[in-house]
């Protein structure tokens, strides 16, 4: 460890102490109010079942939309880097470029509005399925472009040599292309995960509960709004946080990157 | 350097902890001379937008309140949820929102005397099969449907679908709430058939369900509450001018016109 590391390490661990002494003393300044506050939101009807309840809407909804956004994105792929031009795959092209720009340039907020009030205006009591439905037709587009950046980013002499060696177009695609694709394409689909987390905040708009709405509500009811909205905010980090981790986790241990 | 950033951490702590702003009394908002009022403009006929204008009996009743002790008035249109929060931290003076007074919320807000009796009722579609002559029978026919209920978020709809043993409700077996950030989407989800009723104040139900030819208000009513005035827990000044200020109007009889401007009673 050289003499700058020791250095950065001994302040970090210090600014760290500090925070931490400070919220203790903070803590036991307004140990009553805090557990008071505490009690009435977690405790109290049934805070911490709700609370849960809301966590699991919030991973239905990005995991569910990530898949999705996965699966179609795969999907655009396929057809836009496809070599074939027979008049279906012309019309498939263009619907994919109108999809692309339609669900890149608005909104997701509204989206999700028009998704909910409008086109799925007939079905009853499924927010957080459309929901995911919403997240996942957004994410698509994202991850669409991501995997594309992915192809992209493998050389053209690979595709050449490929094409030299005697591999068909799609061989050449399927076992040299993608494969180093995915590897390059990797972290931005985590980073397509982590924000399709924190974006699941606006669903509470077309009434489906989640994280926020359930913290929301409690704050409202309780008027605990300073604990309710610090623990939505921590928890919310802590995600992130892990799963962030586990992206690269999985980036070292299970793609070598 | 560590002790510079040590006190500095704890000067900054210190701050946060005296600065969590008080309620500014009678006196303080007369000498500013600004009212701050935060209300949620998506309740007709009590407030409202009117092209750019927010208007509404309440809006209407605190700019009178806003003459009577001679100050401007400032009003922070937002969310019912983020309306009861403004004031009790303190980001506005009062709330005027047709809110609901009751021994719950008065646990952490203060409150006038109430200024219009009111309650709550149950909108549906014309021949869902939910009705009733009275409570019980609407109640019943709600949990005989597997109703999905309504309600905008915040409001006594909401505690009323969920049932809340604070506000004196029970739960209602066999239905589920859903909430909504206004009452004109809950109503919107109702006629596109997401939700199967909507309960929600009497006199906004019959504003917000006008437009909709399918649906249909029970003519029975689920409760009787007052709506009041809110301030910050224990701003005892500005509650006695309020109340002081209802009765001169009563007296005076702008209380009376205003109601027949709204209500037409």
């Amino acid at each position: 460890m050289s003499k700058t590391d020791r250095k950065t390490r001994i302040v970090q661990i210090s600014m760290l102490c500090v925070i931490f002494v400070g919220l203790l003393i903070y803590v036991l300044l307004d140990y009553q109010t805090i557990v008071d506050s505490f009690n009435k939101v977690f405790l109290e009807k049934n805070g911490t079942t709700r609370i849960l309840r809301g966590l699991l809407n919030t991973f239905i909804i990005s995991v569910g939309g990530l898949i999705l956004g996965l699966i179609i994105g795969t999907i655009i792929n396929i057809i836009n880097f496809s070599k074939s031009n027979n008049i279906i795959m012309i019309i498939l092209r263009t619907f994919c470029s109108y999809y692309l720009s339609i669900f890149r340039g608005t909104p997701l907020m509204v989206q999700l509005l028009i998704i909910y009030f409008i086109i799925f205006a007939f079905v009853r009591g499924q927010e957080v399925t459309i929901a995911t439905l919403a997240f996942g037709l957004n994410s698509g587009a994202y991850v669409s472009e991501i995997l594309r950046g992915g192809i992209n980013s493998v050389p053209k002499g690979q595709l050449e040599a490929g094409l030299s060696l005697g591999f068909s177009y799609n061989q050449t695609m399927r076992k040299i292309i993608i494969p180093q694709a995915v590897r390059n394409a990797f972290p931005s689909i985590g980073n397509e995960f982590i924000s399709l987390i924190k974006e699941t905040s606006i669903v509470g708009f077309i009434g489906a509960t989640e994280l926020t709405k359930v913290f929301k509500e409690i704050a409202t009811a309780s008027f605990q709004y300073t604990m309710a909205y610090l623990t939505m905010g921590i928890l919310y980090f802590l995600i992130v946080l892990i799963i962030s981790y586990l992206f690269k986790l999985f980036e070292r241990k299970v793609l070598k990157v | 350097m560590k002790k510079f950033i040590v006190s500095l951490f704890f000067g900054c702590l210190l701050f946060a902890i005296s600065s969590c702003s008080k309620a500014r009394t009678l006196d303080d908002i007369k000498a500013d001379g600004k009212l701050i009022v935060s209300t949620n403009a998506e309740f007709p006929p009590f407030e409202y937008k009117d092209g750019d204008e927010l208007t509404g009996f309440d809006i209407d009743l605190i700019k009178m309140y806003g003459e009577y002790i001679g100050v401007e008035v400032e009003i922070n249109n937002v969310d019912f949820d983020g309306a009861l929060l403004n004031v009790s931290s303190n980001k506005a003076d009062l709330v005027i929102a047709a809110v609901t007074k009751n021994a719950e919320r008065e646990k952490s807000l203060s409150f006038s005397n109430g200024y219009f009796l009111a309650s709550q009722v149950v909108i549906v579609k014309k021949g869902s099969g939910i009705n009733g002559n009275n409570i019980e029978e609407i109640l019943q026919s709600l949990s005989d449907n597997n109703a999905v209920i309504a309600a905008q978020a915040g409001t006594v709809g909401e505690y009323y679908a969920k049932g809340d043993s604070d506000w004196g409700f029970e739960v209602i077996p066999n239905t589920t709430c859903q909430t909504y950030d206004n009452g004109a989407q809950a109503v919107l989800a109702l006629n596109n058939g997401q939700v199967d009723a909507v309960i929600i104040d009497q006199l906004p139900a019959i504003a917000l369900s006008e437009s909709y030819a399918d649906l249909e208000i029970l003519g029975t009513t689920l409760t009787e509450e007052e709506y009041a005035i809110g301030v910050a827990k224990g701003n005892t000044s500005l509650v006695d001018s309020l109340n002081e200020f209802l009765v001169a109007i009563e007296e005076n009889g702008q209380l009376e016109t205003l109601l027949e401007k709204y209500f037409g009673e």
